[in-house]
């Protein structure tokens, strides 16, 4: 073999070199980059992520990585010697290819060239045959493109997640009860009501009459004004009651200091009060020594112009958590109805909305600003304590007569009678009927 | 410049040395082998093997094949360095003493140092300069040997007691150890056959002049390797120092210290040597394969565990063989 002829030949083996290191490294990158699209792209798609998550785009930039990884594999050039010597091996040439390039230039050593020359095959060497892909860049390259292959499957079965919850309309979560204004129409008395009910009652299939009583609340409910329950937010609280939370919540735990909410509803006090009320206030709000909050705040409590302050409404909206024993000291006489100037009776504002209960603040605004304050509710409220608490849709509350001599903020006392009354009327079965008595036996006198 | 015609010459040489030491010696021709790569490569030969194995006749054989100076030296506890390199000596000439060196049997082509570990330390140190810088220094003179020089030297493996193990740098000094096995049953009846029958065993006829091994070495040194072949030799010697990465487990827990790099200029050399006995003009991956353990075998120094422990150098050595491939 001439030396243009071995030159060829070198030519064509480091070409073939360059290929196969650039497949090398290509698996490489390919087995890496499918790996890294493996890791992000099933848990960017289930998070939603805005490139990852998409199967064309991952595979775009394993396909990316791997066609770079292969130009930089194929940039560099072949180490000729190490080259020549695997092709020896491939071929079978016993080093020949590789001691012919050694000594190509070494004239001296012509008699051993030739010779060596001499037992090179006659057959055209043939590159790939001289320099195959290793088996393991195969392998790299198979596992690579299944990897990549099985992740895109894989991540198109994922369901796209739904958008954030910033970018879509929400459902409220609540919506607002609209009542009509409580002038408008009359609120029924017990017994007018009693009587619409009965009217009602008439058009109602006898399944449906028999039906249980919480089943029934929705017609129950619908006969009396939303705006009408008895229901307690803390804008509502009085001075006294604000007072009263503040001390059982100290009492219950001993060493605290008020609350940034207490103070924050104690400060809507001090405009309007008296001048030596204020200056109470003042001092409660100023008191910064634990062991004292409790005796400060009962001196408060103590003073008579607290209890005596019908018209001491904040001028703003209270915050106040509940306290876990608020209700029990709660007489019927502090039950102050919501006001008309900014209470949730007036205008279009629900006394109760929808199932809501008196531990939502109504003075939040949004219907996302929802501050829920946990309570225990006591077990005994007596037969004139604060049951707004367990009123619920399924509970026919009577609401006070809309006598204009009724003053507001009459509480509205729960009697079984007139409960009982409206069963009647309503021809529950004799079970049920006990029922309902049991249940009001339950809040009113703590069980049976 | 090496010449075709001298490719042949020194290759039937070669050729005729082999045909007429094989025609002495029954078998062993790894052991023939590697003599005639130390007599092509300037190297000594360090053979291991029993009593009565034809350690001294191949050695004799190849001497008086190649038409060389043949000495034997016997290695006792009471040989002094002396007694091996010579001495200066009165002698008077025209009514005038005058000092006068007389060479040992170190000064002769092929030197057989028979039992050489039954020798003290210091004889033993005596071969030192003659096998490594083929010189002898007595007092301030230094003699150069006569060329082609090669020393071929047995050890006893059996009888260790009132024996000097050879020091690592002396063994290191060592191209080849070969191990002369006793013979397989047909070697031996034939061995019996021409020792009892008719004259006897007769040393060869001298085949080839000391100038054809001079050229033969000159061709052998000659033979191309390729830059990959010396890599892989060069992985080959890093692989068996401990702290290499290439080097297999069982060479960082049993082997003290590794190959020196005498050793892959001693398998380079010994490759190229089996290349032109075998008629090849090149170094092939088998000629490396063929020498491996003969350059390796007695360079590997095992660590306290390996010698505790009763490890075999072959197995570590078959264990970097198969740790450092061809084409990495």
């Amino acid at each position: 073999m001439t030396r243009p002829a071995m030159n060829e030949v070198y030519a064509a083996l480091a070409a073939r070199a360059r290929t196969v290191a650039g497949l090398g490294t290509c698996a490489r990158v390919a087995a890496a980059a499918s790996a890294v699209f493996l890791g992000l792209a099933v848990p960017g798609r289930l998070l939603g992520w805005p490139l990852l998550g998409v199967p064309g785009v991952s595979l775009a930039l394993v396909a990316a990585s791997t066609l770079i990884g292969y130009l930089v594999g194929r940039a560099r050039p072949a180490d000729l010697p190490r080259t020549l010597l695997r092709a020896d091996v491939g071929l079978g040439t016993e080093a020949r290819l590789s001691t012919l390039h050694a000594i190509q230039d070494r004239q001296d050593l012509a008699p051993f060239a030739l010779r060596i020359a001499a037992g090179l095959p006659a057959r055209p060497v043939s590159a790939s045959v001289a320099l195959p892909i290793p088996r393991r860049v195969a392998a790299l390259l198979a596992v690579a493109a299944t990897m990549a292959l099985a992740t895109v499957i894989a991540v198109s079965a994922i369901p796209r997640p739904r958008p954030p919850a910033s970018a879509a309309p929400s459902a409220p979560i609540y919506v607002p009860i609209e009542v009509p204004p409580r002038a408008e129409p009359a609120p029924a008395t017990a017994s007018d009501a009693l009587q619409a009910q009965a009217a009602r009652d008439d058009a109602v299939p006898p399944a449906a009459s028999s039906a249980p009583l919480a089943d029934a609340s929705s017609t129950t409910e619908s006969s009396v004004a939303a705006s009408d329950l008895p229901t307690r937010p803390q804008s509502a609280l009085t001075l006294e009651e604000t007072l009263q939370r503040i001390e059982e919540r100290v009492a219950a735990d001993p060493g605290s200091a008020l609350s940034d909410a207490e103070r924050e509803a104690l400060a809507t006090w001090v405009e309007g009060a008296t001048d030596a009320l204020a200056e109470a206030i003042r001092d409660l709000l100023a008191q910064s020594a634990r062991d004292n909050t409790l005796a400060q705040v009962r001196a408060v409590l103590a003073r008579p112009d607290v209890h005596a302050s019908p018209s001491s409404q904040p001028p703003a909206a209270q915050r106040l958590p509940a306290p876990d024993t608020q209700a029990t000291t709660a007489g019927p006489e502090s039950v102050t109805a919501p006001s008309a100037g900014g209470g949730p009776a007036s205008g279009s504002t629900p006394g109760r909305r929808g199932g809501a209960y008196p531990f939502f603040d109504e003075g939040a605004g949004g219907p996302t600003e929802i501050t829920l304050v946990g309570a225990t509710l006591p077990s005994t409220i007596g037969t004139a304590g604060d049951y707004s608490y367990y009123v619920t849709r399924s509970v026919p509350v009577e609401p006070p007569p809309d006598d204009p001599a009724t003053p507001r903020g009459t509480p509205l006392a729960l009697s079984y009678e007139r409960a009982s009354a409206i069963a009647a009327g309503r021809a529950l079965p004799s079970d049920v009927l006990e029922a309902v008595r049991a249940y009001f036996t339950e809040i009113t006198e703590g069980g049976l | 410049m090496i010449t075709e015609a001298d490719f042949q010459r020194a290759s039937r040489a070669m050729s005729a040395l082999q045909q007429a030491v094989g025609e002495v010696i029954v078998g062993h021709e790894d052991v023939i082998r590697a003599t005639l790569i130390a007599l092509l490569c300037r190297g000594n030969v360090l053979l291991e093997g029993v009593p009565g194995l034809g350690k001294t006749l191949l050695v004799r054989a190849l001497a008086h094949a190649t038409g060389l100076r043949f000495s034997r030296i016997q290695f006792t506890p009471d040989l002094m360095p002396a007694d091996i390199v010579g001495t200066d000596i009165i002698s008077e000439t025209d009514g005038r003493r005058q000092f006068q060196f007389s060479p040992g049997p170190i000064f002769a082509n092929v030197v057989l140092a028979d039992e050489i570990n039954r020798a003290t330390p210091k004889t033993q140190s005596a071969l030192l300069e003659a096998m490594e810088e083929r010189t002898v220094t007595v007092g301030t003179h230094t003699y150069a040997l006569e060329e082609p020089y090669v020393v071929l030297a047995t050890e006893n493996p059996i009888e260790m007691e009132g024996t000097y193990p050879l020091p690592e740098a002396q063994l290191d000094r060592f191209m080849l150890k070969a191990i002369v096995t006793f013979p397989e049953l047909d070697e031996l009846i034939e061995i019996v056959a021409r020792n009892t029958e008719g004259e006897g065993i007769r040393l060869p006829r001298t085949e080839v002049s000391p100038q054809d091994v001079l050229l033969a070495r000159e061709v052998a040194r000659q033979v191309p390797i390729a830059e990959g072949m010396r890599a892989y030799i060069g992985r080959l010697v890093a692989a068996t120092h401990p702290s290499s990465l290439l080097s297999p487990t069982s060479v960082r827990d049993y082997i003290g210290y590794g190959a020196s790099p005498r050793a892959a200029i001693a398998l380079t050399l010994a490759s190229k040597a089996n290349a032109f006995l075998d008629g090849q003009a090149h170094v092939r991956p088998v000629d490396i394969e063929r020498l491996f353990r003969p350059v390796f075998a007695h360079r590997l120094i095992l660590n306290f565990r390996g010698e505790s422990e009763g490890i075999a150098v072959d197995s570590i050595l078959d264990d970097v063989w198969k740790k450092v491939p061809l084409t990495s």
